[in-house]
């Protein structure tokens, strides 16, 4: 593989110089610099711990559910449910994102100077830190609340400002990795910046505004209420801010998969980015849709308008638009390179790819995941039909589609190149075989477990609850033998985790050393340059903030005109 | 910008999907009144008692109302009072239900009947129950150690 | 932005494959609308 990546990287390396002449550390370019892979594989080290420990309560979920297993010494399904949600939602997911993200900015836009790298390396230690309070807490049983920590159930405060520090933590390395940015932008005056790095600054905009409400949740309502400054919350309010940042999160998971989709597959595949410009507005409509969207989650709920959630639910279709145009996108990069390779016929392109190639064949096996992630996440959002599946284990079905397996096996593929490329080690014939195999594990198991999850969900079973028998009601049975599959299912996906931290393992210490590259794709060379509104970030903030204050100020505003007696605290479990 | 000419027809053809469907929802929500339960009365959750109709809770015939029946349903940790909801076969229901402590859910499985019912605040769904059957009410919402055990029943019954 | 020199048909696969992708959406959706058109 090396030979074939050292011509790659020669004929990279011309292309750099003719499009950044401003640099002239060339080299340093197409290999991440050694201080900046410290720190992107530090948030990966952290994520993979993540990984073990939520794989393993994942484990225990399915076999508890099952019915046949008990938790021993007095562990609660409560409590390894708040460690799966908040550690592979939350955790694995932002610090494999930051790691991608460092290490792509660096690359792409140039090594980061020192105030660069010492502002993500605050921001790594900051949302580490919050990770091991917050941790540390639902290990002593004084959070079992889920990662989503609905009041008026009570965690300890701790539980909530190490929380605090993951956001603010994942703000300041956000800032890191703009620096860099907004650097090559300043010395490129009039060019077209990076794609990869415009699509990390666009996913970091993204996640600070829409953190902006989960933050003013913590920090002024469920802080001062759980340090006891003030006796009562307001529920609906609390639930509001939470899910105005609940669909941006998903959103800033899917964003570095697509990232790896849009750029770094052509790459692999040996063709070209399809359009430059069509990745970047597609970048900019997630950004600007991805907030004013939150009510969908709480359709069924009272206290807010139904022509508020319908207009919410019209935003929320918005927000499909743009994976639309990815997906024609993926597939025109597919045909036009197996065209070039010579293939015939309506479909003869498909043959053409590279499907021995676990860094194209895994992200691949996570696009065909996503299209009935995407059909039911458009049922699910659909105003009145949301009814037929909330808060059913068709919820929990879907994203893990979604999430566990899109934008896990995206993240997966990646870390094959990632990994060994900022360890300076190379991914072997025998580990690409074994994350192939890794790969079909985990779809195998996923379709086992999501498919039985989605239809019990439209039988009505609930999410988030321990194995019951509800009486002996007959529907409870029926329930019962779906989660029988989904055991089976979710124990292929722990032995995928397994083969998965196997090859993570071998890529950071026993790999043979070796250079392994950072695919990135180029546009093809006759392409219309890009325009420049495009990275007018000044106007599409302008854009989402209307947008935001069109969706939320009338709700947020009638939410605490009308706000009903606060709630105290409750710890039930 | 320039599309290539099939992405057009794929865009025309998507956003038209996207537009069908929310005129379809739409329609049946501002036409036919089919809105998810988005009652906007509050309530001190904690005098839920003392307060009608949940000081009564149960199944009642009323008169005079859009609806035949009111189903009042009190929800706290970890129980459904009434345990039992009977209504008769073709009866148009109203369901009526609020939280006394943290939020609960509202499930009844294999109906559209799902709400959330959090404290201070009343959820109502009226809905005309055309089936037969006994269909299980579970709290779909985490509210604590007993939540999987939180569950009632709807009997509809033909009542010849 | 697409290559200006390649001709449109080069993307027929691709214009099936997504309209066949359209189509399992639309499928999905009927279905579950249906499901709760049956349900009171
Ligand atoms: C071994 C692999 C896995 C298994 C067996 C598994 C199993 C489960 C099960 C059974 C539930 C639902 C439990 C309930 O509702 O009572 C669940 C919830 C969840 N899973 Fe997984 N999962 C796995 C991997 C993942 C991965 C890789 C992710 C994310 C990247 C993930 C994210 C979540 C989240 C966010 C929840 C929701 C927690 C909540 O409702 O509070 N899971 N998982
Ligand atoms: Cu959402
Ligand atoms: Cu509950």
């Amino acid at each position: 593989m090396s030979q074939a990546i050292a011509d790659k990287q020669n004929t990279d390396t011309k292309k750099q110089n003719i499009v950044s002449k401003a640099s002239n550390k060339v080299n340093d370019f197409m290999k991440v610099d050694r201080k900046d892979a410290n720190v992107a594989m530090a948030h990966i080290y952290v994520a993979m711990i993540a990984l073990l420990l939520g794989g393993i309560a994942g484990l225990l979920q399915v076999l508890v559910r099952s019915g046949e297993f008990k938790l021993p010494w007095g562990i609660g399904y409560y409590q390894v449910l708040t460690v799966h949600g908040v550690l592979l939602g939350l955790i694995l997911t932002t610090f494999f994102i930051y790691g991608f993200q460092i290490a792509a900015v660096s690359r792409t836009s140039g090594t980061l100077t020192a105030k660069q790298r010492l502002i993500c390396w605050i921001g790594f230690w900051t949302m580490t830190a919050g990770t091991a309070m917050s941790s540390v807490m639902v290990l002593l049983n004084e959070a079992s609340v889920l990662y989503t920590f609905y009041a008026p159930l009570q965690a300890h405060w701790i539980f909530y400002l190490g929380l605090t520090l993951v956001v603010v933590g994942s703000w300041i390395g956000a800032l890191g990795q703009a620096l860099r940015w907004m650097q090559w932008r300043k010395e490129n005056k009039g060019q077209t910046s990076p794609l990869l790095s415009f699509m990390v600054v666009c996913n970091n905009l993204m996640w600070f505004v829409a953190t902006i409400g989960v933050a003013s949740e913590v920090l002024f309502q469920l802080l001062p209420w759980s340090l006891g400054l003030v006796d009562r919350i307001d529920i609906l309010l609390s639930r509001t801010l939470f899910w105005s940042f609940g669909h941006a999160l998903v959103y800033f998971w899917l964003l570095p998969a697509y990232m790896i989709w849009y750029i770094v597959i052509p790459k692999i595949i040996g063709g070209k980015i399809f359009s430059d410009a069509l990745s970047r507005l597609s970048f900019i409509l997630f950004v600007i849709f991805s907030i004013p969207v939150g009510l969908h989650h709480q359709l069924t709920e009272p206290g807010v308008d139904g022509s508020w959630k319908f207009l919410q639910v019209i935003l929320t279709m918005m927000v499909v638009i743009p994976s639309l145009l990815t997906a024609f996108s993926l597939f025109a990069t597919f045909e036009l390179r197996g065209r070039a390779l010579g293939a015939k016929g309506l479909f003869g392109w498909l043959r053409q790819l590279p499907w021995g190639d676990a860094r194209f064949f895994v992200p691949f096996l996570g696009m065909l995941v996503f299209i009935p992630g995407g059909a039911g996440g458009i049922v699910n959002a659909s105003y009145q039909m949301n009814q037929l599946i909330h808060n059913t284990i068709w919820v929990t079905g879907h994203f893990h589609l979604t999430v566990a397996t899109t934008v896990v096996l995206t993240f997966f593929g990646a870390a094959y190149w990632l990994v060994p490329h900022l360890t300076g080690r190379t991914f072997t014939k025998e580990l690409n075989k074994l994350g192939i195999i890794q790969s079909i594990v985990w779809v195998i198991g996923m379709t086992i477990m999501s498919s039985s999850m989605h239809v019990a969900g439209l039988l009505g079973a609930p999410r988030r609850s321990t194995f019951s028998d509800y009486g002996g009601a007959e529907i409870a049975s029926t329930w019962a033998s779906y989660q029988i599959a989904q055991a089976v299912g979710g124990t292929l996906l722990f032995i995928g985790i397994l083969l998965f931290l196997y090859i993570f393992v071998q890529l950071c210490w026993f790999a043979p050393k070796g250079q392994e590259e950072f695919p990135i794709g180029e546009v093809a060379p006759n392409a219309e340059k890009t325009p420049a509104i495009l990275e007018n970030f000044k106007l599409w903030i302008v854009v989402l903030v209307a947008l935001l204050l069109i969706a939320y100020s009338y709700p947020i505003f009638d939410i605490i005109q009308n706000a009903p007696l606060g709630s105290k605290g409750y710890k039930l479990w | 910008m320039h599309l290539h000419k099939y992405e057009k027809y794929w865009l025309v053809f998507g956003v038209g999907s996207l537009i069908v469907f929310l005129l379809i929802t739409g329609i049946m929500a501002f036409h036919n009144g089919s809105h998810p339960p988005s009652a906007k009365n509050t309530i001190n959750h904690e005098k839920v008692d003392e307060i009608a109709p949940f000081n009564n809770p149960g199944v009642h015939k009323v008169e005079g109302k859009d609806w035949d029946y009111e189903a009042v349903v009190v929800a706290s940790a970890f129980y459904y009072d009434p345990p039992v909801l009977e209504v008769p076969v073709g009866a148009k229901v109203k369901f009526i239900a609020t939280s006394k402590d943290v939020v609960h859910g509202f499930g009844v499985a294999g109906t559209n009947i799902n709400m959330m019912l959090e404290p201070g605040y009343v959820s109502e769904y009226v809905t005309t129950v055309n089936k037969v059957g006994e269909y299980l009410i579970v709290c779909n919402e985490y509210c604590g150690a007993g939540h999987a055990q939180m569950h009632s029943m709807l009997k509809v019954v033909d009542p010849k | 932005m697409a290559n200006k020199n390649q001709t449109d048909g080069d993307l027929k696969g691709t214009f099936y494959l997504v309209m066949a992708l359209g189509v399992f959406i639309v499928v999905v959706w009927g279905l579950c609308f249906g499901l709760f058109l049956d349900r009171f």
